[in-house]
């Protein structure tokens, strides 16, 4: 068994690849250029690996090997190699940033794992690749996909920051925002990012399709989140708002009852002999709240407060006359 | 099959090392099959690539061992050792986690907490340091997790279904039985696209307006095609109407399908959309007010739809 001969242009390739990787992690220091092309080799010849002996092309191919390292997303760090003259900059990866933590996963784990990644996608992540680190595919996934999620390119970095408590900075209704992010959430077929906006030094939620442009992501460790502000809550867009909170009370129909708990999330404070029922709820939106009552046409009725009362029957005969 | 770049090898070589590593070595077709390497392929990449990749100055001993294989197609066991800088997988991008653990999060309302979805994420989770629900929450639908699971079932075994279904556009319920064909999520909410045998043809229904559901012993023939999943189906008969958007409604272009766009002056868009009932374009008009003008039906409706839905619901304020 050997080197053998024949090897295809991207074997060779491959090789070169595997040994500057295997270069770097075996190294407590950074290296340099130069270093690194002496300890992947000098190549000699079509069928061997290695770095050209000419210097400017064998900084080329080394710079090449490193963007193609950057996109298979090995961190490979740099900073000043030490006991050196005059000031040289090298490269090496630290074993703690490269390898995946240890997980044990039993195999039915797995192959529920990949049937999962297979059933919702999230557009433009490869399910199949975190499944190779993970230990492979397992089992046959599914052929039915239930659900597309939809990415926005500053996603993952918004789930990073989250995951690592890094501040995120980015422009935002025209206006430049700093958030300690707190919580990403899919829901009604939108992703949010809820956190603490610091200018505002207040608690928001922002559509992350509307934000303008890359997101800034601070250290980790840079805040702390408050105890209990963690998690989501169903979008129910009429306790959005800065007017003042109300308890408006909202008659429907008995035909519709039960799908209105459904929509509204909530029982009603009262079930009426007719079969219609009464729900209680905060109001902080009046349009979003008149739009919730006038999806069941004439089979609701605002009950009260009179202002939200007045403010449906005005609403309606603008449309009525 | 086309030849893997050297891209997709360094990526696959790097995670299949670790994984034949931890095992002992391993069946060179479960190798395959596991990292998607044509087996082949695998057997050239590890004889002629892996075999000679080492630490300067390559002498054998500083050579990554590869044994039980050799170039002439024989052996079909593989072990790999002395390539400790290769003994564990690279690490997740935080989009290949974020993938990972919101299908698995998005699954996990209707799943077994003790089953192997919840102990795998759970796994996968803690070792990240992702607090499933807290850092990431992902909701394909709300309110309606008890059909998803036994509609599932049913479409896996073509069992057909009993259904009392609530229409939102008519306001009320009718008992149906329906050939699932495909159970979806979008845009927040649970479908079932199926045959359905009171309406003679293919129909989408809303999962959370199942009021009651009965799986039943006969069985269905699987469709010719069952085409992409779409809540919004419009058919050649549904009615096509003209709405004139202010700018402030122009929501109603990301809620709804539109079948064309005309852009006006002064940020004001016509769109026509397809209304397969009469009762959702009675509330889209309602909730619009002023801000929409219907401008043309076919086949016309009355010009003043609007006016008569508004009236029949101020007639509940008199």
């Amino acid at each position: 068994m050997g080197a053998g001969s024949h090897r295809k242009p991207e074997q060779v390739r491959l090789e070169r690849l595997l040994r500057l990787i295997a270069a770097l992690i075996e190294t407590p220091r950074f290296l340099s250029i130069e270093e690194l092309h002496q300890r992947v080799g000098i190549a000699r010849g079509v069928d061997s690996a290695g770095y050209p002996e000419n210097g400017s092309a064998a900084k080329r191919a080394f710079h090449r090997d490193m963007n193609q390292l950057a996109d298979a997303g090995i961190p490979v760090i740099s900073g000043p190699v030490p006991g050196q003259e005059r000031e040289t900059w090298g490269y090496r990866i630290r074993k703690q940033d490269y390898s995946l933590p240890e997980m044990d996963f039993e195999a039915d784990e797995l192959a529920a794992l990949h049937r999962a990644a297979t059933a919702v996608r999230f557009d433009g992540v490869s399910g199949s690749q975190a499944l190779w680190k993970l230990g492979g595919r397992v089992g046959e996934g599914t052929d039915a996909e239930l659900a597309a999620v939809p990415v926005h390119p500053a996603l993952a970095d918004l789930f990073q920051a989250v995951t690592e408590q890094r501040v995120a900075e980015f422009a935002y209704g025209g206006q430049s925002r700093s958030v300690e992010p707190w919580t990403l959430a899919f829901d009604l077929g939108h992703w949010y990012m809820v956190g603490h906006d610091q200018a505002r030094n207040d608690k928001r939620t922002f559509r992350v399709d509307r934000i303008e442009c890359d997101v800034t992501l601070g250290k980790p460790g840079g805040f702390q989140q408050p105890e209990g502000t963690a998690g989501w809550v169903p979008l129910q867009p009429w306790t959005f708002g800065t007017g003042p909170a109300v308890t408006a009370r909202l008659r429907v129909d008995s035909g519709q009852a039960v799908w209105a708990a459904r929509r509204l999330g909530q029982e009603p404070s009262e079930k009426d002999s007719d079969g219609s029922a009464v729900f209680e709820m905060v109001v902080r939106s009046p349009d979003a709240f008149r739009s919730l009552v006038l999806e069941f046409l004439e089979h609701a009725e605002v009950l009260g407060p009179p202002e939200l009362r007045s403010d449906m029957v005005a609403w309606l005969e603008g449309i009525a006359r | 099959m086309s030849r893997l770049s050297a891209g997709d090898r360094l990526i696959r070589m790097l995670e299949l090392v670790p994984w034949v590593m931890s095992q002992g070595g391993a069946e060179l077709s479960e190798v395959a099959h596991r990292f998607d390497y044509p087996e082949h392929e695998l057997r050239e990449d590890l004889v002629k690539v892996l075999f000679v990749v080492g630490l300067h100055p390559f002498t054998p001993d500083e050579l990554i061992y590869v044994m039980g294989l050799d170039e002439d197609e024989n052996g079909d066991w593989v072990a790999i050792s002395n390539a400790d800088y290769f003994s564990r997988p690279l690490r997740l991008t935080p989009s290949q986690a974020l993938g990972l653990i919101g299908a698995g999060e998005a699954l996990l309302s209707g799943a077994d907490p003790d089953g192997p979805l919840s102990r795998g994420l759970a796994k996968l989770a803690a070792a990240l340091g992702v607090s499933v629900g807290e850092d990431l929450a992902v909701s394909l639908g709300e309110s309606a997790d008890e059909w998803v699971e036994p509609l599932l079932a049913a479409t896996a075994a073509r069992h057909q279904v009993q259904i009392r279904y609530f229409s939102f556009g008519r306001g009320q319920e009718s008992d149906r039985v329906i050939h699932p064909y495909r159970v979806f999520s979008e845009m927040g909410n649970w479908y079932v696209k199926g045959h359905c045998q009171q309406a003679g043809g293919v129909r989408v229904f809303r999962i959370d307006r199942i009021r009651s559901l009965e799986v039943m012993d006969s069985v269905f023939a699987p469709p010719d095609e069952t085409g992409a999943p779409s809540a919004f189906q419009a058919r050649d008969t549904d009615p096509r109407v003209v709405l004139r958007l202010a700018p402030t409604a122009l929501w109603v272009l990301e809620r709804y399908p539109t079948e064309g766009q005309v852009q006006l002056d002064s940020g004001v868009i016509e769109a026509t959309l397809p209304v397969s009932e009469i009762g959702r374009l009675e509330r889209l008009l309602l909730q619009l007010g002023t801000q929409a003008e219907l401008r043309h039906t076919d086949p016309p409706v009355a010009d003043d739809q609007a006016q008569l839905a508004a009236q029949r619901v101020l007639a509940r304020y008199e």
